[in-house]
Formats: structure tokens, C-alpha cells, sequence
């Protein structure tokens, strides 16, 4: 690997760009198994401790809190088939992974994977790209207000019946994924009845504060202001926190210029690649250290 | 004609979901918040009232489109 790095700083082709992101890609990303499951497993233990009197629930609204904003990343890595890796036979692994992790959330794999997709494929497109509107606003407060309105009129519906209309694929796998949003509206208007306060403080809550910390850290800090293009539309950005409480989205860049490297191997992919990052203007990349395995990257 | 009450059900859902979502799940929450700072109520509208809080809500939801309470 330091080999093909070392050799690329002569050779900038993209050919040899893409050489050097292939060795980064294919494995299974165990640790996003891990992390799917094991915060699962923390929001129904935290629910059997409330209802049982076993921890308050103020205690329990804040763990739910902290494990449901670790719920998206998981099944993003299941939507890009990061949990199968190159193992064709594990598919099924993404899709399974990907809809448990979710369970906080209560959101449907196909919609997401579905939308996340064309969000790949048609970045900063005002038109197209279902994270524009909470990407392209003025501060992170409305990027998270924003994300909480996109089904509402005049949101991101218009976007998904274009897009539908135009692709009978992306139609159908959010009618696929329909009858999981209407299996999780009915879950929590039923949990609701028999555990009520539980219910706003353990899921509900923790849920809307999720989305809009997600919507802040995934598509407004790397996206905003940003035009249309492989090389420009994504930026390295700090907030003054370390990487790891950001989930690692000021490195953002890296997964759209490959979206197929899993997120735990995106640091040394981005030391390797630092010299096309650099040679290709991508927003932030001349401030990037040398090394970012287990740094913090405060101030990038 | 199952197929059909399926079809009926999800279109209903989907026009009426955020209204059926205000009276059931706000109308809940609001009723267990009532009984945690009032204790518990005998009167007939002090047990109605957080049902209608919740589909005031969810009309609100539908009409002015405030997804954000599902």
C-alpha cells in the first residue's frame, strides 16, 4: 500500500487513483455489524431498565439519545453493501443489518438506500438530490429543522415523484419500503398507548434529535454551498469537535469520491490519496494531516 | 375484495395518517403528561381533552403540513 502511495506522486492519472482506492475496497465491515446490533441492543435493553423501574427515565432518554444517533451509520454502510464487502452470497446481510439498525429511527432501508442513492448520483442538484434542502441552507439550526419537514408539502415530495417518474426502480423500492414506514407508524402508535411517556422519551425524542444532529454532520457541513461535481461538490470541514464525535464526517469527501470504501478504512485511503485530493481541488484537501488513523483531526 | 379493503386502508393511512397519528399517539402522550402533573382525573373533559389536543395536532400536521409530529 505505501508502495502504490509512494509511486503515485509521479502519476496523478485517474487511472492510477482508481488503482490505489481498489485496494481499499471489498472487505466485510465487521465494525459496522458491531456497531448495528450492539446499539440495538442498548435501546431495547434501555427500555426493558425504564419500564422496570430499573433506571430512571431521564437516564434511559439519554442513552437512547447517544445509541439512536449511532443508528444511521450502520445502515448506511448497509445501503452501500459495505457488510457483505465483496462476498456476494452475504447480501442479504446489508439489507437485514441495515433494517434492525434502523429500528430506533424508525425508518425503512429501501426508502433510505433508495434516496441515498440518487443523493450520490445527483449531489448538490437542487432538482435531484433529496439532501439538498437541508444541505443548501444558512446555519446547522436550519439544516435541523429543515430535515424534520421533508415529507411535509412542498419537500422533498416534489423531488421523489420526479425522480419516481423517472426511474421505475427508485418507484419501486420505495413502495417496498412504504409498508415498513407503515409497520413502524403503527409499532409506535401502539407503544405509545401502553407506555406513553416512554414512548416521547425514549424513542420519539431521541429519533427527531438523531435526524437533525445526522442532517447536520452528513449533508450540510460536507455539502453546503457547494456546486454539482465529482471533485467539488463534497469538502473537508472541522467544527472544532474530534472526528469520532462527528462520526468521522469531516472526511466526508472520501466516501463520495468512493463510496464503495468502507467507512472504518476511509482515513489511510485518504493518506493515500491525499495527492489526488490535492491535484484535483477538492475543497479543504491541502489541509488534511498526514497521518489520520486515530486523529482527531480538530483542525483540519 | 381483501385486496381492495388493503387498497382502502392504505390510501386512508396515507391522507389520514398524521390525524390518526395526533389523536392516538399525542392524544396518549398528552393524557399521560395530564395524569403526571395533575394525577388522576375523574372529569369526563379533563380525560377527553388531551385526545382532542392530539387531533388538533394531527389536523394541524395534515394541513399545514408539520410532518415533523410523526
Amino acid at each position: 500500500m505505501d508502495q502504490l502511495a509512494g509511486d503515485s506522486q509521479a502519476n496523478l492519472s485517474i487511472e492510477e487513483e482508481r488503482k490505489i482506492a481498489r485496494t481499499f475496497m471489498g472487505r466485510i465491515e465487521w465494525e459496522m455489524i458491531v456497531i448495528g446490533l450492539g446499539q440495538v441492543i442498548v435501546w431495547v435493553a434501555t427500555w426493558g431498565l425504564v419500564v422496570n423501574n430499573l433506571i430512571p427515565l431521564w437516564g434511559g432518554f439519554i442513552i437512547a439519545t447517544v445509541s439512536t444517533a449511532c443508528a444511521y451509520l450502520p445502515s448506511h454502510a448497509g445501503q452501500h453493501g459495505h457488510l457483505s464487502g465483496k462476498h456476494q452470497n452475504l447480501d442479504w446481510l446489508n439489507t437485514f443489518i441495515s433494517q434492525i439498525s434502523l429500528i430506533p429511527l424508525a425508518q425503512s432501508h429501501h426508502i433510505l438506500k433508495a434516496t441515498h442513492m440518487k443523493h450520490h448520483a445527483h449531489t448538490n442538484d437542487p432538482r435531484k438530490d433529496p439532501d439538498y434542502r437541508h444541505s443548501h441552507v444558512d446555519n446547522w439550526l436550519q439544516s435541523a429543522i429543515q430535515i424534520q419537514n421533508q415529507t411535509g408539502e412542498g419537500g422533498l415530495i416534489e423531488v421523489v415523484e420526479k425522480l419516481s417518474k423517472e426511474d421505475s426502480k427508485f418507484a419501486e423500492a420505495l413502495e417496498k419500503g412504504g409498508l415498513v414506514g407503515f409497520l413502524f407508524f403503527f409499532a409506535q402508535m401502539t407503544v405509545a398507548v401502553i407506555y406513553p411517556l416512554e414512548t416521547l422519551l425514549l424513542w420519539w425524542v431521541p429519533r427527531k434529535l438523531a435526524v437533525s444532529y445526522l442532517g447536520i454532520i452528513f449533508s450540510y457541513e460536507p455539502h453546503k454551498d457547494l456546486p454539482i461535481g465529482r471533485y467539488k461538490d463534497t469538502r473537508f470541514w472541522t467544527n472544532g469537535l474530534p472526528r469520532f464525535i462527528n462520526h468521522s464526517m469531516q472526511i466526508h469527501v472520501m466516501h463520495h469520491m468512493y463510496p464503495r470504501i468502507c467507512h472504518f478504512d476511509e482515513p489511510k485511503a485518504i493518506e493515500a490519496l491525499k495527492p489526488f485530493m490535492i491535484a484535483r481541488g477538492i475543497p479543504g484537501a491541502e489541509k488534511i494531516p498526514e497521518k489520520l488513523r486515530f486523529n482527531p483531526t480538530i483542525s483540519i | 375484495m381483501f385486496t381492495k379493503l388493503l387498497e382502502l386502508f392504505f390510501e386512508h393511512i396515507t391522507n389520514w395518517g398524521l390525524v390518526w397519528f395526533g389523536v392516538v399517539f399525542w392524544g396518549s402522550i398528552f393524557n399521560a403528561a395530564l395524569f403526571f402533573f395533575l394525577g388522576g382525573a375523574n372529569n369526563l373533559v379533563l380525560i377527553v381533552l388531551p385526545y382532542l389536543l392530539g387531533l388538533l395536532l394531527g389536523l394541524m400536521g395534515k394541513f399545514k403540513g408539520w410532518s415533523w409530529i410523526n
